[in-house]
């Protein structure tokens, strides 16, 4: 396999995770592979997020307004949790 | 709604001339949200929730369910809390970046809950809409991402809106759409490739101020 053709695989297979649709075992291939999910988000994965928020609009989906109140309560109390725990 | 949720630019503030090393010109630079959280700032993780918790929210609900969702916005937030400082402006807004935590968190979730996503609309909880999101996308790489859309198919731009909106694998949409499942993959991966190059683009040239 040419180099060009690695290049072209691996970037298959961060296109198919970016969609959602790679399968475990490649998952795992791409993780061995040094792209590891938890890393910095790679471009593809940027552009499909682009995307969303672009067909979302386009799509006229409703967002709503605010988070439920337990959630955000929740969310919150993780914040402090979070940001206590670290050193600033 | 509180007007000063519409605009999360307005919560961005410039760093104190006085914190500068000594010796270094005075810049004056916005601080985003996420780096202010990164720093401890109480005041923009409520700000970040304002702006961003409903997008979060969405994503989340819309692919899994409200139930698991609340789970999935919790561990998407809490990345997001522990890791701000890692966030980097020049390669994506505050808008795509949580959105893209949302994004592999609820992906992840679904693998795990092994459920098929729900593609019809599911029913709002509150009545009012966030009108925030529209200057979300407008003002950042969605505006761009809208563009390499439009360029697509109506067929690809179908495929790419199932695998992305509504969370449907490739074998997935192939069931739902008919399409060879080679079909399928040729599209989304054409879509987003575009999307991606699209991206690139604007951003080099950004950069080299063209």
């Amino acid at each position: 396999m040419t180099g060009h053709d690695e290049l072209s695989h691996v970037e298959q297979l961060l296109l198919d995770r970016a969609l959602g649709s790679l399968p475990s075992i490649e998952q795992e291939e791409l993780g061995t592979l040094g792209h590891a999910a938890g890393s910095v988000p790679d471009e593809y994965e940027f552009a499909a997020a682009a995307a969303h928020l672009a067909l979302d609009q386009s799509l006229d989906l409703d967002v709503p307004a605010s988070l439920p109140a337990t959630l955000r309560s929740r969310l919150e109390d993780a914040a402090t949790e979070v940001l206590d725990s670290k050193p600033n | 709604m509180d007007a000063s949720r519409r605009d999360p630019s307005q919560f961005h503030i410039l760093t104190s001339i006085d914190s500068l090393p000594q010796g270094e010109a005075p810049a004056e630079r916005e601080l985003t949200l996420l780096e202010r959280v990164g720093q401890g700032d109480r005041a923009a993780v409520s700000q970040l929730l304002d702006a961003y918790g409903p997008l979060v929210w969405s994503i989340a609900r819309k692919q899994i369910g409200a139930e698991a969702a609340e789970d999935a916005v919790q561990e998407v937030f809490i990345e997001i809390w522990k890791h701000a400082k890692r966030y980097d402006s020049q390669l994506a807004s505050e808008a795509t970046y949580i959105a893209t935590i949302a994004r592999r968190r609820v992906i992840d979730h679904r693998r795990k809950l092994g459920r098929r996503p729900e593609v019809e609309e599911v029913p709002e909880e509150t009545p009012d809409t966030d009108e925030s999101l529209e200057s979300l996308e407008l003002m950042d790489e969605a505006r761009i991402a809208n563009e390499a859309i439009a360029q697509l198919r109506p067929e690809q731009r179908k495929v790419l809106k199932l695998a992305i909106v509504d969370g449907l694998t490739h074998t997935e949409i192939a069931e739902s759409t008919k399409l060879p499942l080679g079909t399928v993959k040729s599209h989304a991966r054409r879509g987003l490739e575009r999307v991606r190059t699209l991206l690139q683009e604007r951003r080099q040239a950004g950069e080299a101020g063209v």
